[in-house]
């Protein structure tokens, strides 16, 4: 599975998502229509660390970071770039 | 000044007319800006009929012309019922079927949809669109009920009507245990009570600049609102992006200079957790109250460390009585982690704590923690038998015979005084701060076709209190998804668990009932 399959997939099965799976695209607004709210941030950034083994800061935990999985895929893609 | 919160903007404005009242993002009202709206929507709201008794609806998102929507109806005489934005229509429309709105106040992002809400409520004379273009499109009206923007309206404001501090001023609904929301209601005299205490126990000035971080239907939003008010000083609200992530939240107090900061736990947890800070930032951050939940000790001593220039500080209370106690919290010493207490009761408010025998609990014996005093409700909304239940004297030998409260809380106080929260008699939990009826959410999941047996458990978290988990048997295959898609149609987001676990059968105790004890241990397979 690729990093953006593995966000999504964490979306659909821990996340406030109630819509069709198949709604969920790269680019579905995560903030706006609540699928990361103040309970999911703290999900998600877990996920991302120990799951994927990213070190995320607490700066990195702002919107333009999280509002998409694309996103979300985007920020661990940099934050292992930036590891090697 | 006597005890109602309608002359409370008047009075500010009448002292400090430049003062800024409510920030909302860019936006400033002063009080002289927040009073000339106030009187013109509340003559508006005189004009399709409201007068001193009748209930007027929120239904938009948190922003100053909600405030000034809260103001109006309370300048017309009203009570206001502000409703979750959030909520599935269709249980806004119970609650609007229950409490019977005269008008509805909204805004363009929710008007849409004020039929579903309101529609079948036949009290509904007017719904009033309070933000947005003058120019942009209104939804249509129906079955008579004429929908108008506020803006280009320009009636005058009258006095307001002559009111006793027993007049109903709010309605909070809240989760019911049969599967329908509750209206708690609470007079003038009830917000009042709590409001000037807390203005003084904390010396809320004009100086200061409060937060306003929980939503208009939940009940700590009243010590935003109104204790600003109350001290001339300024309530700024959070933007929805500072509740949801914590670096956000810190700059917001820092720029806005916040000096009175007021919300549930977990969100201070997040700020402790991943807010970035360092220690000893917002130097003007002074007081930092939280009430809802229990604060996990070891983060709140975290922020304590982080903040020590702050003084904290935990308020107890149920809406039903508003706060009731309050502890200040005091430097906490490593690897102490036992909960902090709940403390002691507010000036003028009594705690009694009563066991099950009927009596008065010794100290250290635990007990229902009973609240007597001006800050407690008047009832529940059109419903005397609930009320009588949870209204009535203590029933111990020389109570006070005034009714009290029963908070379904177990209690004991401590050698020096203090009380301590043990849990509940009952299946209502807390999660994010919010008041949730186990019952409630399984009365939506029973709702469905599919669901044969279904039990919902709290499964304990320190950073949210509890999260949510439905243990469900259903005919068929049921995916989670699609369950979770029914439940959030019916109840709102925070009451649609967290995760669903499926079985065959769920686990039955002797008599047949479903054993929660088994599920809530975990001692099952």
């Amino acid at each position: 599975m690729t990093t953006e399959d593995r966000i999504r997939t964490f979306v659909l099965d821990e996340l406030n998502f109630d819509g069709d799976p198949s709604e969920l695209t790269p680019d579905f607004p995560l903030i706006d229509r609540h699928v990361v709210d103040s309970l999911g941030i703290m999900q998600m950034v877990t996920f991302l660390e120990e799951e994927l083994g990213v070190a995320v800061a607490d700066d990195d935990v702002v919107p333009e970071h999280f509002e998409s999985v694309r996103r979300i895929a985007e920020l661990v893609e940099a934050r292992r770039g930036a590891r090697r | 000044m006597t005890e109602r919160l309608d002359r409370l903007v008047a009075a500010a404005a009448a002292s400090v007319p430049d003062r800024a009242a409510v920030v909302d993002g860019h936006r400033v009202l002063t009080y002289a800006e927040l009073e000339e709206r106030v009187g013109r929507l509340a003559g508006l709201l005189a004009g399709h009929g409201v007068v001193r008794g009748d209930r007027v609806a929120l239904y938009l998102d948190k922003s100053a012309e909600s405030l000034v929507g809260l103001y109006a109806a309370l300048r017309a005489g009203a009570a206001y019922v502000p409703l979750d934005p959030d909520a599935p229509p269709a249980r806004l429309a119970a609650v609007a079927r229950d409490c019977e709105p005269k008008v509805l106040l909204t805004g363009a992002e929710k008007a849409g949809r004020w039929d579903e809400v309101a529609g079948a409520s036949p009290a509904l004379a007017a719904v009033v669109v309070l933000n947005g273009d003058d120019d942009g499109e209104l939804p249509e009206a129906a079955a008579g009920v004429p929908v108008l923007r506020a803006a280009t309206t320009s009636a005058p404001a009258g006095p307001p009507p002559d009111g006793d501090p027993g007049d109903l001023a709010y309605l909070l609904y809240t989760s019911g245990s049969t599967g329908t929301p509750k209206g708690i209601a609470l007079s003038h005299r009830n917000g009042f009570a709590f409001v000037d205490w807390a203005v003084a126990e904390f010396g809320v000035s004009g100086e200061d600049r409060l937060s306003s971080h929980a939503p208009l239907h939940f009940d700590l939003s009243t010590f935003d609102v109104f204790a600003a008010a109350r001290a001339a000083a300024t309530v700024v609200l959070v933007p929805p992006s500072a509740s949801v992530f914590p670096v956000v939240l810190a700059r917001f107090v820092a720029e806005q200079a916040i000096s009175v900061w007021y919300s549930v736990p977990s969100v201070l947890t997040a700020l402790t957790l991943r807010g970035g800070l360092q220690g000893g930032e917002l130097p003007r951050l002074r007081t930092v109250l939280f009430a809802g939940e229990v604060f996990p000790t070891k983060y709140l001593r975290r922020l304590m460390e982080l903040l020590p220039h702050a003084e904290f500080a935990n308020l107890y209370g149920p809406t039903e009585t508003n706060v009731c106690t309050y502890h200040r919290v005091p430097p906490l010493p490593p690897g102490r982690d036992e909960p902090i207490p709940i403390g002691r009761a507010i000036a003028g408010v009594d705690a009694f704590i009563v066991t099950d025998a009927g009596t008065l609990a010794a100290p250290g014996e635990p007990g229902e923690l009973l609240i007597q005093g001006p800050t407690v409700m008047q009832g529940y909304w059109r419903d005397p038998e609930r009320s009588a239940k949870a209204l009535a004297p203590p029933p111990f030998p020389g109570a006070p015979s005034a009714p009290a409260y029963r908070t379904g809380d177990l209690v004991r106080e401590r050698e020096d005084g203090e009380i301590l929260f043990l849990g509940r008699r009952d299946a209502q939990i807390k999660s994010r701060g919010y008041r949730i009826e186990l019952g409630d959410i399984e009365t939506a999941l029973y709702a469905h076709p599919d669901v044969v047996e279904c039990a919902v458990v709290p499964v304990p978290d320190d950073r949210v209190t509890n999260r949510i988990k439905a243990v469900v048997a259903a005919r068929g295959p049921l995916r989670e998804s699609a369950l979770a898609r029914f439940c959030a149609g019916r109840v709102p987001r925070y009451m649609v668990p967290d995760a669903f676990e499926f079985r065959d059968a769920l686990p039955k105790t002797s008599t047949g009932k479903i054993d929660r004890q088994r599920l809530l241990q975990g001692r099952d397979p």
